[in-house]
């Protein structure tokens, strides 16, 4: 295969789930179980396909023609329909970045369906699962190679609507129906912040094709709060997707999906969209400083916060909740502090790690039938393989040195200190909490003494079907960052211009992150696995701090507020409004309007028409009958006045006539 | 000077009892006023030099016409009528009417001019004789059928018993 | 100098008078009297024309002797059938004959 055949077919990438997809839904019913691997049929070929064009491109194999501010790209599009002047495409977007992208979402989509097909067996809604599945990812896919901002926003309208599918695949829950509305409530709000900016991008811009917007933003001047809100906007729907404070809530609450969706969307690929948008249009926010202030503030802020929730979390699926959104604000921080390379290295390395981490609950909660790691404990004998993984995912999350983890937040923790040096020392802290959380969780799951004797008895290990995408996964986590580290720079995938620095060898930086892994680990260890029954001590000695924690510093709360006390009685004085105004006076008026109208037509229609002319001539005639019938007196000499009085009229006439 | 003392004189002997006749109460007096008023008639016809109609004027008209006339007042009608009122409701209209008639007839009279009397002529009775058996024989003889149907109808009709 | 014109005034003044006569009367033989002042209006008119127009021929007196023949005999008959009125309504004024009345 030539390289230019890759480029040219890689719409291919994007189709086949799609075709699964449709191939899924049509006929689930006749495939049965054998649907599912339709799906993972189709994004094995996804996977090949982008694997090599990646490839391709990090070897410099495959040339990419033509050259922008971004580097080289290759791009292909079609007009699909045109409006006026304005034509919507289609199109692909081939360069490093999408590269990267493409084999992650491939990948992970790929390792979760064929894990689903035994972790999903035996569900009565098996065929609809999969053709879910595989919407998600071509939508995933669409947006990842858009090469304009409307097929992205496309993209990302149908990944939010596939995560709320998913989340509230078992709707006979109501937390899950529930869940599910939430999460696609509050994305839905955040892209009413990427619409405006959407809207001002075609407004000021002129255009929608992103090569084109780096183009313009680079050469032509706008004003001032364009260029700074542009990527503002755009960040609030970042903010959405990617469960940056305040819209975090639905995050947590996502947990209500099967898990090994949790484990694809939630984890690897649609939590990524907002880092992934931020990073395509990196031109936009580089034309704006205070728009990556923005960026790494909120991402900062977001890290610091989700990590303290982690910290007492008891269900292993909300831990990994708030350590996704936790490193969420990792990759922002990292990209508002001008880290565009090393944001997209810990991407790639926490998909890896993050859907392990799922996949392993997954497994651990198929298991033993519950989410609640208080009812666990001394599992590693009897889940040995999926035991290993997690504890090979939690050293990368934690930065255990040489893991793809440690690599990817060291470069983070680098870019930081060289942008602000307070983003770092907050950044350190967050990692601190990392090593400690996700520490506490392998510890409570798998060792120790096992807090339910029923559960512990009847737990087992998975089947191979789920411990094979562990195993991979696993090996990913720990080879991965080294790879790259040592095989040339990610920076040979994603190279920012000037401004991606290059940040190896700095021992503070060193320091720094060993320093939080182990002190994390270490207090994790010393609370949970020597001396168990110190957590509840701590619970009780930090209380008030605890509660707020655990109730998650109460942003549901506020926001259930804001909704009964200001949006709702809004609605309700609209739907009055609308009710006692427009429905019984303006429209019922008209009705009485109309009633009126036609009362009055139809009194005229009585005594005018009717009574009046119809009747009223008859009377006429009638009286006029009586009137005229007194001609006929029956007396002569009324007859003869008559005569009298045409004689006189006559020679009246006569007289004139002939003067 | 003198011809003109007897028209008016006689057209008031015309006139004035034409006028009681339409005006009087009592239909007796005003037969017998008519009777006066065709005196009158006859006198002008022989200023005109009418002589044979002066004389059945008189005669026929005065003398056959009205004594039936005179009959049938009598015959007809309560002493009690004579009193009651003899001009109906209509009267100030007809009344109105006749003057009207009178006015229309004067104005356009009054543009005439006055035309002479010729030279007197023949007494015409000869005249009017040959004139009725050879020019208007016809009229003449459908009058004469005219007066024997009038004669027959007034016998029958007095004739019958009910009506 | 009476002329035409005067014998035709007079006549014109008479007919009026027949005229209104035969409007006004309440009574039948009233209004027959009335045609008759009628009848000899148009005679002095007849005659008055005949004898200032065609003085020689005296067309307009046998016109007049006919309306005198007429008029006799329309008096014979309305006299005729007044009396048949009277005889059958006992009464002898117009206004209470109006059996055609519609």
């Amino acid at each position: 295969m030539t390289e230019s055949t890759l480029l040219i077919n890689s719409h291919w990438i994007v189709i086949a789930p799609l075709i699964a997809f449709i191939v899924i839904l049509a006929f689930r019913k006749i495939l049965g179980l054998d649907g599912a691997w339709v799906g993972a049929v189709a994004l094995l070929y996804g996977l090949i396909h982008s694997f090599l064009i990646a490839i391709g491109i990090f070897d410099g194999s495959l040339v990419l023609p033509s050259q922008g501010l971004q580097g080289h790209y290759f791009e292909s599009s079609q007009s699909w329909f045109t409006v006026g002047n304005f034509s919507f495409k289609v199109g692909m977007l081939i360069d490093g970045l999408s590269s990267i992208m493409l084999v992650v979402v491939t990948l992970v989509s790929f390792l979760v369906q064929v894990y689903s097909i035994s972790y999903m067996r035996g569900h009565p809604r098996f065929g609809r699962y999969f053709a879910y599945v595989n919407l998600f990812t071509f939508s995933m896919l669409l947006l990842v190679v858009a090469d304009n901002m409307l097929q992205l926003f496309i993209g990302w309208e149908l990944v939010g609507l596939c995560s709320y599918l998913l989340i509230g695949f078992d709707y006979e829950r109501e937390a899950a129906a529930y869940a599910g509305r939430k999460a696609f409530l509050t994305t839905k709000i955040a892209d009413i912040g990427m619409y405006l900016g959407l809207l001002i991008i075609f407004n000021y811009l002129g255009t929608f094709s992103i090569p084109q917007l780096s183009q313009n933003i680079a050469s032509m001047q706008y004003p001032t709060w364009v260029v700074t809100m542009i990527p503002i906007f755009l960040f609030i729907g970042a903010m959405g997707k990617s469960a940056q404070v305040p819209f975090h809530v639905w995050l947590p609450d996502a947990m209500e999906g099967p898990t090994p969706a949790s484990a694809l969307i939630h984890a690897a690929t649609m939590v990524a969209a907002g880092v992934y948008l931020v990073a395509r249009v990196f031109f936009l926010f580089e034309a704006s400083p205070i728009a990556l202030d923005v960026v790494a503030w909120v991402g900062v802020i977001t890290a610091v916060l989700a990590a303290t929730m982690g910290l007492v979390a008891s269900d292993i699926k909300r831990v990994l909740a708030f350590s996704t959104v936790s490193q969420l604000g990792f990759m922002m921080a990292a990209l508002g502090c001008g880290g565009y390379s090393s944001g997209m290295f810990h991407l790639s390395t926490h998909a890896a790690f993050k859907a392990l981490l799922f996949l392993c609950a997954g497994s651990v909660i198929h298991a033993v039938h519950t989410n609640d790691m208080w009812k666990m404990g001394g599992l590693l004998t009897k889940m040995p393989i999926t035991a290993i993984t997690y504890l090979i995912a939690t050293l990368a999350i934690a930065g255990f040195p040489l893991t793809s983890g440690f690599f990817s937040k060291e470069e983070i923790l680098a870019v930081a200190f060289h942008h602000n040096i307070v983003i770092f020392f907050l950044l350190s802290f967050t990692a601190l909490l990392t090593a400690f959380y996700m520490f506490r969780s392998w510890f409570l799951t798998f060792t120790g003494l096992a807090r339910d004797k029923e559960i512990h008895h009847h737990a087992h290990e998975a089947p191979l079907l789920m411990t094979g995408p562990l195993m991979l996964l696993a090996v990913l986590s720990l080879f991965l960052g080294a790879f790259f580290t040592y095989q040339g720079n990610i920076t040979k995938w994603i190279h920012w211009g000037s401004h991606d620095t290059e940040h190896h060898g700095s021992a503070v930086i060193l320091m720094a992150s060993l320093i939080a892994f182990v002190v994390g680990m270490a207090l994790a260890m010393w609370i949970y696995y020597f001396k168990p029954p110190k957590y509840q001590a701590l619970a009780v000695r930090f209380a008030p701090l605890y509660q707020i924690l655990v109730q998650r510093y109460k942003f549901d709360e506020l926001y259930l507020w804001g909704i009964h006390r200001i949006f709702n009685p809004v609605v309700n004085f609209s739907a009055h409004f609308d009710y006692r105004f427009i429905d019984q006076k303006v429209v019922d008026g008209m009705g009485v309007l109309g009633k009126g109208f036609s009362y009055v037509s139809d009194l005229f229609d009585k005594y005018v028409i009717d009574r009046f002319m119809v009747d009223g001539q008859g009377t006429f005639m009638d009286r006029l009958g009586l009137y005229v019938r007194r001609i006929q007196s029956g007396l002569a000499q009324s007859y003869l006045f008559w005569m009298a009085i045409g004689l006189a009229s006559m020679l009246v006439w006569a007289s004139h006539v002939f003067k | 000077m003198i011809q003109a003392t007897i028209f008016y004189f006689l057209a008031a002997m015309i006139l004035i009892p034409a006028l009681l006749v339409v005006g009087l109460k009592n239909v007796f007096h005003s037969a017998l006023w008519l009777v006066m008023s065709l005196f009158g008639v006859a006198g002008i016809y022989a200023m005109l030099a009418a002589d044979f109609l002066f004389a059945v004027q008189i005669i026929v008209y005065a003398g056959g016409i009205m004594v039936i006339l005179l009959f049938v007042v009598l015959l007809s009608g309560r002493p009690s009528d004579w009193a009651q009122r003899q001009v109906n409701e209509k009267a100030w209209a007809a009344g109105l009417f006749s003057l009207f008639f009178v006015a229309v007839l004067g104005t356009t009279l009054s543009n005439w001019s006055l035309i002479p009397k010729l030279e007197e002529p023949k007494l015409s009775t000869g005249q009017l004789g040959t004139l009725l058996l050879t020019d208007m024989v016809v009229p003449f003889e459908v009058v004469g059928i005219v007066l024997v149907a009038a004669l027959i109808g007034a016998i029958y009709f007095s004739n019958r018993k009910s009506s | 100098m009476i002329g035409l014109k005067h014998y035709l005034f007079l006549g014109g003044i008479l007919f009026s008078i027949g005229l209104f006569g035969v409007l006004s009367r309440r009574n039948i033989v009233g209004i027959l009297m009335s045609i008759e002042i009628l009848f000899n209006a148009v005679g002095i008119n007849f005659v008055a024309f005949n004898r200032f127009t065609h003085p020689g021929i005296p067309w307009g007196h046998g016109f007049t002797l006919f309306v005198i023949g007429l008029a006799a005999a329309e008096a014979v008959v309305g006299l005729a059938l007044v009396l048949a009125i009277y005889r059958n309504s006992r009464t002898v004024l117009v206004e209470k004959l109006n059996l055609l009345q519609g």
